[in-house]
């Protein structure tokens, strides 16, 4: 974790003391916020994935759907949550050419993690089906549905 | 507890952690510190090929 701060209101050694002073397993046995996704398996890269893996497209999403996921981290565009938690079966390479434009709600894959395009966007992740919920509202409060610790679970609809 | 903190420059530090499940509450308590800016958070193995979109 990478702490920047402003020198003139604190320090190296203050931010020390409030690191360790963390009363951690009160901190991190208390309940997560968690979300449930209701997906159509109908990505157009189900297949492709299915091939990949040596699985059958059922059996890819029984394996997407059967994990939880933990955000670990945000990035690329507004509300895209990085999953951890993808079973190890399921870790497929991106696309070798990105898409032009990923529709909106796109549930996907890639590498070690899954995700879910808030918007329509370029990207090079494999599609296995779609969202309706919104990933980012700017009139609410965080705009973000999925932050930092959220555990997240797809379920097929 | 003990945790090792790196300097990185001379307004930011760099802060190991005990585990994966310590980082948001770590975050949470670092954002709480007076005088923190910003407390980003991220997997220790990160890619480009790994984080791309």
């Amino acid at each position: 974790m990478l702490v920047e701060f402003d020198r003139s209101l604190t320090s190296m050694a203050a931010i020390r003391a409030g690191l360790e002073s963390v009363a951690l397993t009160e901190r991190t046995t208390r309940a997560a916020r968690h979300v449930d996704l209701p997906v159509v398996y109908d990505g157009v890269d189900l297949r492709d994935v299915a091939a990949l893996t040596g699985l059958d497209e059922d059996e890819v999403v029984r394996r997407h759907s059967g994990s939880e996921f933990i955000v670990r981290f945000c990035g690329f565009a507004p509300g895209f949550a990085y999953l951890d938690g993808l079973d190890p079966s399921l870790h497929v390479p991106r696309q070798a050419t990105p898409r032009a434009a990923v529709p909106a709600g796109s549930v996907a894959i890639a590498g070690e993690f899954a995700g879910v395009y808030p918007r329509r966007s370029p990207g090079g992740w494999q599609l296995l089906g779609r969202t309706e919920v919104a990933l980012w509202d700017v009139a609410a409060s965080p705009p973000a549905l999925l932050t930092p610790g959220t555990t997240v679970r797809f379920v097929p609809t | 507890m003990t945790i090792r903190l790196l300097p990185y420059g001379q307004d930011a530090v760099l802060v190991e952690l005990p585990g994966p499940s310590t980082v948001v509450p770590f975050a949470e308590v670092a954002l709480e510190l007076p005088g923190v800016l910003e407390a980003v958070t991220g997997r220790r193995r990160c890619s480009s090929s790994s984080t791309a979109h």
